[in-house]
Formats: structure tokens, C-alpha cells, sequence
């Protein structure tokens, strides 16, 4: 990957943090937390800028998980301007925890002194959740939740071996769109609870994931980043956007090339439809701001490869490249990820990136882009 | 009695605090009166009510339900109307389609020319579908598979519910009463249902009233049978629900919604309105791109809030219902934002938060007009004709015949009707009312063709060249013969349209030139075919043996295999160009036979049909009993002698003259070489057309100028083509 800001501050995001926090994820949870409160004390003495560390509260005090640990929390910005308020969220699944890396440095980024980060967190309210799963932070594996809301996570999950659905059993990022609060486990409960009290108005959720199954090492080898965008469309929009395609052929896209100069054909492909929408717009703009820095994205010929196969059911819809719909998969059989839920009760937009098969460091510095040009797209309205 | 219900709300305008808006949702409403269209049609008896949840209910909450309904119906229809329109001017888009097809002669040329290289060519039949392929498709699409005619009429068949919906329901419940009372025997039941009957003839609403009292007392009171108390029952049920809803289908029922009542008259909604409210009139003052972005951004705040206040407290479709509203406005806005232009009319904006689209556009006024300006149009257009100063038109046109209903008449049209430097515009009727062709007086070619020798593919050189030679090996490995290639003696004539009138007669379709073409080729091949006699008698007298010697060296060639099996097993093609020895000496018999001097001479008669029995006996024997070994065929193949071949003298003979023809061609093709050879049978050859077809030229009103001469190279394909061109041409 050539980066040109590899390890250059751009104002917002400081890359040269990128690997600061990777010898964290190898400490014990206990030492991370530790060092991290130390950390945040030692910045925050220096910082001109305000910012405050706690950890997930619950009724009397913190909340505390099965295992023991606590869930921290680490907010910047200004606490006033509520309708800018941005979630950033890492370790949703407890065995991809790299991201937690990717928002601390993110964060202590934005501690640091400069004019544009002056301008920039006068107008935004950041809430940076690095470890919601300690305890599968702790493992290293992901948790599945049952229909009584227990968390569970054993036996580990290796590569692609997850638990079957057979009597319940759902990943934890599902079980956040659960209908009833009694199917939701303690700690999710607890998290959304805390920011729907603490960020009503809440604009942007992102969820930093990452591809960690060994198929992937082969499949996914240096595939970039990809963006799934979570907004509300409407049952009529949905059927319309599947029974669309996405142009991947050179035919198809020289078709795309027409259609965008006469605009009264009926639609055809994807975009067509979406393309008017402002958060698929600013998504677009968020991932050309990646591509300028030179990071990589999510290549379309992984979506031609799946093309080949035979009974392929898409389950993301991409609609531009590196930029994905949630599919049918999910919305006919009701399942609502976390940024769903945050979007359905908040009117807010959901990004969640999935980064693959590449070094620690690069896939530290995907992350870190992104949250660069989410701040710079949603906050400071530039386009790319 | 099957009951269905329609949620719709009633919030305050966005754009208009002193208005109200109804929000129905318009998929859901859809679905559920194409349901009750379904129970009607089974003769279900279904109701509808409409259940309005209003933040602030007043008297003309009803009325406004019922014109919104209505409204609703009205737009299904437009758009019902709108589908159909398209669909019809979409077919007539691809007959104007298929009449280009038809009216542009370049596009069959062009279709021709891919069919020619692939191996096949365009015959009449395969020009008739070209045409007709767009009405084909658009006849599938729109008739049998996908998104058709029939399915929207089927989708749109409930529109028939609104009549249904306003009718009564009273004379249905008087009839059903009847038929309850003809199989009623309980004299007391009898009476009263007697009684209820003539109340509602005449609409009484008291007695209705005193009779459903007196019903109950009577379930109350009497003793009576299961089935007798238990249809009573539903009765009353019936009753007193239709009652209540004074015999209506369709039902309104109110409600204040306390939520919604609470949401619209928080602090939040108040402040929002007031400066949406000045945002839009500021945007419609000026509309601009700043502005509309700005509307947007309210709306998706309004979103947010709703959202955020009411999740898990309004229902969660209701929800969905409401929030899809305002969203459906953001993105409206939004778009107008990024549009290059801004049009949003004030009049519009209504039938935009009701139907959340645009009013449809095409009416069946519109579409007839809009239909018949395309096909105006487009035979306007076809009828134009650009064409150079030399240049006129040869129309062709039906006109009321004598002896038919309909004759034939040829018209030159020159005169223009309008003059573009060195073009004119000339106008014919488009077709079918004429059809219209271009010819010139300027000077033209025509091409005339006669076989020399036959080859196989030979490395041409170049890109193009390698293509072909690949292509040619390929056919010739897949379709046996077609690889091969002809060297022809090409004459290109040029000749010149001297008198038009005379022209349009031979000419009358557009095929003229090829027609002179096959016709000038006959005089062609006579001219040649003299020469070859000429060097053939050379050659018999001179160098007989040089021939045996080239066929003992032909034997041994790759090439002797397929003479043979020429000979054997001949192909259409051999008819035109060799036969067997046999063939031609009955040929010359057969003329012998037919000859009006034979016919005086009994003795010579006898003599010549004795002499083709006798031929056709031996060609017989000869070529029978070697098609039936085809071992010894193959051996003669394998290892080629020229005395086993002797054996049989029809295939040796014919050998022979094969070897000959093709030293002959040899030696032509040689003297072709030659320059001042050239120059004097391309001269020969005009003075031999012109003497030759002195008649024919002069009827058909042309002049030959010259011809040249040249050696080519045409491939079998290209040749069968030809053939077949030319045997469809009348």
C-alpha cells in the first residue's frame, strides 16, 4: 500500500500514532486499561483541548461484564453541539480487536494541538467506544447470545466455524436490532442505553470490524476496505435496488456512461436509484478521501469473482465500488445490526468498515482514514 | 362480513402551519384494496374502515379523509393511464423502429455483410424477421414475459373498488333478509324479520332501532332452537354494526392520537415549523441550491426527532409511516439541491406529500397525441429524400388497376422541391403508400465475374490477410469446400443511366444493377468461354501429350483426391462448372436430338438416341459400380494410377479435360499478365457486350463506357452467395 500521509498528521488525524497502540492488543485487558488511563492522563495534562474518559455506566456504578471487565469510554469535543455527536465503535466481536488500536490513536490524535483540530472539535461531539466486548477482547474470540440473552463465547470461534443458529444462538452485532429487550444481553442493553441517553441526536455510528478467518488470508489477500452503509430506504427502494445489478463489465460501465449523459432512461443499475441520496453521497466522499490518501478499497474484482459462482446469493449489495447495502439476507429475515439500531432510533447514518487480510499496521492506518474522512465529510462538509 | 382497516394520520402541513396533511401509506393502502377487490370479486361482502389518528381532530377531518381518498383513487388512475400510455407509445417507438429497418436499405447491407462472414448470408426471409425483430421483442416484453400490458390491468383491476365502495349496502341486507325469511318456519321470527324489512324499505331508522331491541328481548326472553338463537345472533351483530354505520362500505373512524398530539405541539415541532415555514417561503422567493439544501436539513432534523421521541412508543410501522414521509420530503429536497436546475412549483407540492412522486404526465389524450406526432414524423421524414443534382427518384406506386384491384405504376420524380448547393430535396409518398428509390445519371459500375480456376486459401500477408487465411482454413476444416477459393476474371463495367424512363422499368425495385449485373455475366461467360474454345482447339492439335503429363502430375497432387470425388459424388456447385465428359456429350446430343434438321432425318435420329442410350448406359455401369466399392475408391485415393484409371474411361476422360481446362485457364491467366493483352480484351469485351446486347441496352436506356479487366480471387462462399442472390432475383 502506498500511503502518502503514511505517518504524516493531516491536520485531524495524526498517522504517525498508527503503531503506538499496537503492542497494547498483546498486553492483558487489565494492563490495556491500565495504561491507557495513564495514557490519557499524560496526553489530556498537555492537550489544549478537552476530553473525558469513564467507563460504560450502569444504575449505581460502572458496568461490569461476566468476566469481570469494565467497558471504557472516551469522549472529545464539544459536549454541546449534540447534533454533531459521531460514535465511533471497535472489538464489536471480541476476536477483531485491531480497531481498538485504530480509535485510540484516532482519539489521542484528535488531543493533540492544531488549528484545524481546534475548528474541527469546536463543532463536533465524538464518542469513541474502543473495546465494547472486553471479554471477547479478552479471548480473542466473538460472542453469540442466546434467546435469553446470555452472552456466550465457547468454544472459541476459529476461522469460519461459528456457532449454527439452530436454537437461537445469534452473533452479538445482530442481537443490538433484537424487537424485545428481554432477548438482548446485559451489556448490549447497557450500551445502548448509554448512548441513547447520552447522544439522542446522534448523527453518525461506525463500527470498525475486521476479516480475520484464515479462508480470508487466501480469498481476501491486500483486499481493501469496505464500506457498508446503513441507512433507511424504503421497502419499494429495497426491491428496486436488488432487482438492480452493479456494473462490473467494461459494457456496463460504458452503458453507466450514457445513462449518466441521457438521465431520462429508466433505471438499471444500482447507483442509479441511490445516487441522490446525501449519505450515500457523503459515503462516497469518505471513500474518495481514502483513496486520495492512497489506501486501498475494496476491489470490484472480488464482486466479479463472486459472480461466477453459481447460486450466489448476495448478501451486501454493492451499489459503487467498495461501497455496500445491507441485502435482503438481512432485511427480509429482519436481522439489525448495531448502526440499524442506532439508525432506526436515532434517524442517524451507520458505517460499518471491514478491512482484510493485510499487515496490522495497514489495516490500523484503513481505520484511520476513515475515521479522518468521516470527520472531515460529516463535519466539515468537504467532498472528495 | 369481512372487515379491513386503513391507518392513515393527520399532522400539520410542513410547509404551511395553518394546513393540515394526510399521510397514508400509499403501498399498504394499495395492497389492501387490491385485497378487497379480490373478496368482491368472490362475492365476499368486505368493508373498509378508515382509521385516522389525528393530532388535532376537528369537523373537517372526515371530509378531508374522503377528498384524500378520492384524490388517491384519481392519481392510481392517472398512473394506471400514465403505464399504459408508455407502454403504447413504447410499441409504437418500436414499429417506427422496425420501419426504419425496413426504409433504411444500409442496416440489411450491414446485417448482410456480418452474415456473410460468419458463413451464411441475409435471404428474404431472414430480411423479413430483421425488420420485424423489434416488433417481436417489444411483443414479448410487453404481451407475454416481464412487465406487460395484462399485468397492469390485472395490478390496476382494483380501481373498480371505489364504485364498490360508495354503493350501499342496504338492498344486499334486504335480499338476504328475504331468503333468510323464505326458510324461516318460527311464525314470531317470521313477523319481525317481516317488520325489519319494510323499515328498511323505507329507511326508518326508529324502527330499526325498536326492532334490534326487540330481537335481543327475544334472545332473551324465548326459548328458541340453537340454530334459530345462533343466527339470530349474528343478525344482530350485522345489524347493529351496519346500522351503526348508517349501511355504508366504507367507514370512517377518528381518533386523537395523544402522541402524536403531544409530538406536534412540543416546544421542538413549534420552533421547527415556524422557521421551515420562513425557510420555505424564502426558498420558493429565491429558489436556490442553498436554500433547498438547508429545507432538507430541517426535514432530516424532523426525522431524527420523530425517531428519537418516538421509537418504542408509536407502533412500529406507524412509525416507519410517518418518518417515511418527512423522508421521502428530505430527499425530495435534496435532489432539487443537486439538480442543475430548480423546479419546484407551488402547485405541486400537495400531490408531491400525498403521492410522494410527481403527478403522472401521460392522459389517453396526450398519448394519442404524442402518437400520432411520432408516426406524422417519421413518414415525414421518410418521405425526404437528400440526394446530388444528377441524381432522381424511382418510385413505385399502387394505384387502383384495371384488371385488379390493384396495379403497378413506375415514376421518375427529378424535380425538387427544394435546392442545397449540390444537393436537392426531393419528396415521394413514404412508404407503404410508395416506395421510393435512388438512382443517378452520373457514370456507375457493375461487376461480372467468370471462374477460372479453383484454389485452396493461400497466405495473403498483412493483419487482415492472416485473418482471412485462418478464417478460410478454419471454414474449410468445419464445412468441407467452403475454405476454398476461386481466381476469377473480374470485368468492372462502367456504364451511364442515359434515358430514366426507360431505367425505371428495369429498375422498378432498386435491384436494377444487380440485375444488369447476372445479365450482362451470361454475355460475359459466352465471350470467355468462345476464348477457351479457341485455346482449347490450339491446344488439341498442339500439345495433347503436355496435358496427359500435367494429369499424371495432377495425380499426384493433393488436389486429384477432390477431382475425383468431383466426379463421383459432385457437388450443386460441379453442375455449373465441369460435369463429366459424359454429361457434355449429352448435352450436344440431346441439342443433336432437337434439331429441326433431325427431325426430317429418321436414320440420324435413330442413330443419335442410340448413341445417348449407349452413354448413358456406360455412365451408368462406370460411375454405379464405383460409388459401390468404395474400398477400391479409397485405394485409388491412396495410391493414384493412371492406368487403373483407364479402366474407366469416363472418369479418365473427364480427368483429362479437367487438366486441360485448367492448363488453358493457366495459359489466360498468363496472358492476362500482359499489358497490351489487357487493353485488348477489355476492349474486345465492350465491343462484344455492346454488339451482343445492342437490344437489350437500348431497351433498358443505358450506355456501356468501358470494361476492365483484372484477375481476383473470390471465395466459394462469397460465390454461393452470389448464386443464391441471383437465383432470388426475378
Amino acid at each position: 500500500m502506498e500511503m502518502r500521509a503514511l505517518y504524516r498528521d493531516t491536520g485531524i488525524i495524526d498517522y504517525s500514532l498508527s503503531s503506538t497502540f499496537l503492542p497494547w492488543l498483546n498486553l492483558g485487558y487489565e494492563d490495556f486499561i491500565e495504561n491507557l488511563t495513564a495514557t490519557f492522563h499524560e496526553f489530556s495534562r498537555t492537550s489544549p483541548f478537552k476530553a473525558h474518559f469513564s467507563f460504560l455506566p450502569a444504575k449505581n456504578n460502572h458496568f461490569v461484564t461476566s468476566g469481570g471487565r469494565k467497558i471504557p469510554i472516551l469522549e472529545i469535543g464539544n459536549p454541546h453541539a449534540s447534533w454533531n455527536t459521531l460514535v465511533f465503535e471497535a472489538t464489536c466481536h471480541g476476536g477483531e480487536k485491531l480497531h481498538s488500536a485504530t480509535l485510540l490513536a484516532a482519539f489521542f490524535s484528535l488531543l493533540q494541538s492544531g488549528k484545524e483540530r481546534e475548528e474541527l472539535l469546536r463543532d463536533v461531539y465524538c464518542i469513541f467506544l474502543p473495546v465494547i466486548d472486553p471479554d471477547g477482547w479478552h479471548k480473542e474470540t466473538r460472542a453469540y447470545v442466546d434467546r435469553s440473552g446470555e452472552e456466550v463465547r465457547t468454544p472459541v470461534v476459529v476461522n469460519v466455524q461459528h456457532i449454527k443458529n439452530i436454537f437461537g444462538w445469534e452473533d452479538t452485532n445482530a442481537v443490538f436490532g433484537r424487537r424485545l429487550n428481554q432477548l438482548k444481553s446485559k451489556r448490549i442493553l447497557a450500551l445502548q442505553e448509554y448512548l441513547l441517553h447520552r447522544a439522542p441526536s446522534l448523527k453518525v455510528y461506525s463500527s470498525l470490524h475486521e476479516t480475520t478467518t484464515l479462508e480470508s488470508e487466501f480469498v481476501y489477500k491486500n483486499a481493501g476496505v469496505m464500506i457498508l452503509l446503513h441507512d433507511y430506504f424504503s421497502p419499494e427502494e429495497r426491491e428496486r435496488i436488488v432487482s438492480l445489478r452493479y456494473p462490473l463489465h467494461w459494457r456496463e460501465k460504458l452503458d453507466c456512461w450514457f445513462r449518466e449523459r441521457f438521465p431520462f432512461l429508466p433505471p438499471k443499475y444500482r447507483h442509479e436509484i441511490v445516487k441522490h441520496h446525501p449519505s450515500v453521497q457523503k459515503t462516497l466522499a469518505i471513500r474518495n478521501y481514502m483513496k486520495q490518501l492512497g489506501v486501498n478499497i475494496f476491489s470490484e474484482q472480488f464482486e466479479a469473482l463472486f459472480r461466477e459462482f453459481p447460486f450466489f446469493e448476495e448478501r451486501e449489495l454493492p451499489v459503487y465500488e467498495g461501497i455496500y447495502l445491507i441485502g435482503p439476507l438481512f432485511w427480509k429475515t429482519k436481522i439489525a445490526l448495531a448502526p440499524d439500531f442506532y439508525q432506526a432510533c436515532t434517524g442517524c447514518v451507520g458505517r460499518t468498515i471491514e478491512t482484510f487480510s493485510q499487515s496490522r499496521q495497514e489495516r490500523i492506518l484503513q481505520g484511520l482514514a476513515f475515521v479522518d474522512g468521516t470527520l472531515r465529510v460529516e463535519i466539515k462538509g468537504e467532498r472528495f | 362480513m369481512v372487515l379491513k382497516t386503513l391507518v392513515h394520520f393527520e399532522v400539520p402541513h410542513p410547509f404551511y402551519p395553518q394546513k393540515r396533511v394526510i399521510i397514508t401509506p400509499v403501498n399498504q393502502a394499495k395492497n389492501i384494496l387490491q385485497r378487497i377487490f379480490v373478496l368482491f370479486s368472490k362475492k365476499r361482502e368486505p368493508f373498509l374502515t378508515h382509521k385516522v389518528y389525528s393530532f388535532a381532530p376537528d369537523a373537517e377531518t372526515s371530509t378531508k379523509i374522503n377528498t384524500h381518498c378520492h384524490n388517491l383513487f384519481l392519481y392510481w388512475r392517472q398512473e394506471y393511464r400514465h403505464s399504459i400510455g408508455k407502454d403504447l407509445m413504447e410499441i409504437t417507438l418500436f414499429i417506427l423502429f422496425a420501419y426504419a429497418i425496413w426504409n433504411i436499405g444500409i442496416i440489411p447491407l450491414f446485417v448482410d455483410y456480418i452474415f456473410t462472414s460468419v458463413g451464411d448470408y441475409l435471404n428474404n426471409y431472414a430480411r423479413v424477421v430483421l425488420i420485424l425483430s423489434p416488433l417481436l421483442y417489444i411483443g414479448y416484453r410487453k404481451f407475454l414475459i416481464g412487465d406487460t400490458i395484462q399485468g397492469k390491468r390485472k395490478a390496476f383491476a382494483f380501481l373498480k373498488v371505489e364504485e364498490y365502495l360508495h354503493s350501499s349496502v342496504r338492498e344486499r341486507f334486504i335480499e338476504d333478509l328475504r331468503f333468510f325469511l323464505s326458510r324461516e318456519k318460527n311464525p314470531d321470527i317470521r313477523a319481525s324479520i317481516s317488520t325489519l324489512i319494510t323499515a328498511l324499505q323505507e329507511k326508518n331508522d326508529l324502527r330499526i332501532s325498536s326492532f334490534l331491541q326487540d330481537i335481543q328481548s327475544m334472545l332473551d326472553t324465548k326459548r328458541l332452537s340453537w340454530k334459530e338463537e345462533e343466527t339470530l345472533r349474528d343478525l344482530l351483530q350485522e345489524l347493529t354494526y351496519l346500522h351503526r354505520n348508517h349501511f355504508q362500505r366504507e367507514i370512517i373512524e377518528i381518533h386523537p392520537h395523544p402522541l402524536l398530539q403531544e409530538f406536534f405541539s412540543s416546544p421542538f415541532y413549534q420552533e421547527w415549523s415556524n422557521t421551515m415555514h420562513e425557510s420555505f417561503q424564502t426558498f420558493l422567493v429565491q429558489p436556490q441550491k442553498t436554500r433547498a439544501m438547508d429545507v432538507a436539513e430541517q426535514f432530516h432534523r424532523l426525522e431524527q426527532e420523530l425517531r428519537r421521541t418516538l421509537h418504542n412508543r408509536l407502533e412500529p410501522q406507524h412509525l416507519d409511516t410517518l418518518t417515511h414521509f418527512y423522508h421521502r420530503i428530505y430527499l425530495r429536497m435534496a435532489r432539487l439541491a443537486q439538480a442543475k436546475r430548480i423546479c419546484l412549483l407551488p402547485e405541486t407540492i400537495d400531490d408531491f406529500l400525498v403521492l410522494g412522486r410527481p403527478r403522472p404526465f401521460l392522459s389517453p389524450l396526450r398519448t394519442f397525441l404524442l402518437t400520432t406526432i411520432m408516426i406524422g414524423s417519421t413518414l415525414f421524414l421518410f418521405s425526404l429524400h437528400l440526394v446530388n443534382q444528377d441524381d432522381f427518384l424511382v418510385v413505385r406506386k399502387f394505384v387502383p388497376g384495371w384488371q385488379g384491384i390493384w396495379g403497378e405504376r413506375v415514376e421518375v420524380i427529378h424535380q425538387p422541391v427544394l435546392t442545397l448547393g449540390s444537393k436537392k430535396l426531393l419528396v415521394a409518398p413514404p412508404r407503404p403508400f410508395s416506395f421510393a428509390h435512388r438512382a443517378t445519371s452520373r457514370p456507375q459500375t457493375a461487376r461480372v465475374i467468370f471462374i477460372l480456376k479453383e484454389v485452396q486459401p493461400s497466405f495473403q500477408g498483412g493483419i487482415i490477410g492472416t485473418l482471412k487465411y485462418l478464417w478460410e482454413k478454419g471454414m474449410a476444416f468445419f464445412k468441407e469446400g467452403y475454405g476454398n477459393d476461386f481466381i476469377i476474371l473480374e470485368g468492372t463495367v462502367s456504364f451511364q443511366v442515359e434515358d430514366p424512363e426507360k431505367w425505371k422499368q428495369y429498375d422498378f425495385d432498386g435491384m436494377g444493377k444487380e440485375r444488369l449485373e447476372r445479365d450482362l455475366e451470361t454475355s460475359f461467360t459466352s465471350y470467355f468461354e468462345d476464348l477457351q474454345g479457341e485455346y482449347r482447339e490450339n491446344f488439341l492439335g498442339e500439345e495433347y501429350e503436355q496435358a496427359k503429363a500435367h494429369l499424371t502430375e495432377v495425380s499426384k497432387s493433393a488436389n486429384f483426391k477432390t477431382w475425383v470425388r468431383r466426379f463421383l459424388y459432385p457437388s450443386p456447385l460441379d453442375t455449373y462448372r465441369v460435369g463429366s465428359v459424359y454429361d457434355m456429350y449429352l448435352v450436344g446430343l440431346d441439342w443433336l436430338l432437337r434439331h429441326p434438321r433431325l427431325e426430317k432425318n429418321p436414320e440420324w435420329q435413330e442413330f443419335v438416341q442410340h448413341e445417348i442410350e449407349t452413354i448413358k448406359e456406360k455412365m451408368k455401369k462406370e460411375h454405379d459400380e464405383l460409388i459401390a466399392n468404395p474400398l477400391k475408391v479409397r485405394k485409388m485415393f491412396q495410391n493414384p494410377n493412371l492406368f487403373e484409371f483407364a479402366e474407366y474411361p469416363g472418369l479418365y476422360q473427364t480427368l483429362l479435360f479437367m487438366a486441360m481446362t485448367e492448363l488453358i485457364n493457366a495459359r489466360i491467366t498468363e496472358d492476362l499478365q500482359k499489358e497490351e493483352m489487357i487493353k485488348r480484351m477489355n476492349l474486345d469485351t465492350l465491343n462484344y457486350l455492346c454488339e451482343k446486347r445492342a437490344t437489350f441496352l437500348s431497351a433498358i436506356g443505358i450506355r456501356l463506357q468501358s470494361v476492365n479487366l483484372r484477375l481476383g480471387r473470390v471465395s466459394y462462399l462469397h460465390y454461393l452467395r452470389l448464386l443464391q442472390r441471383r437465383q432470388n432475383l426475378l
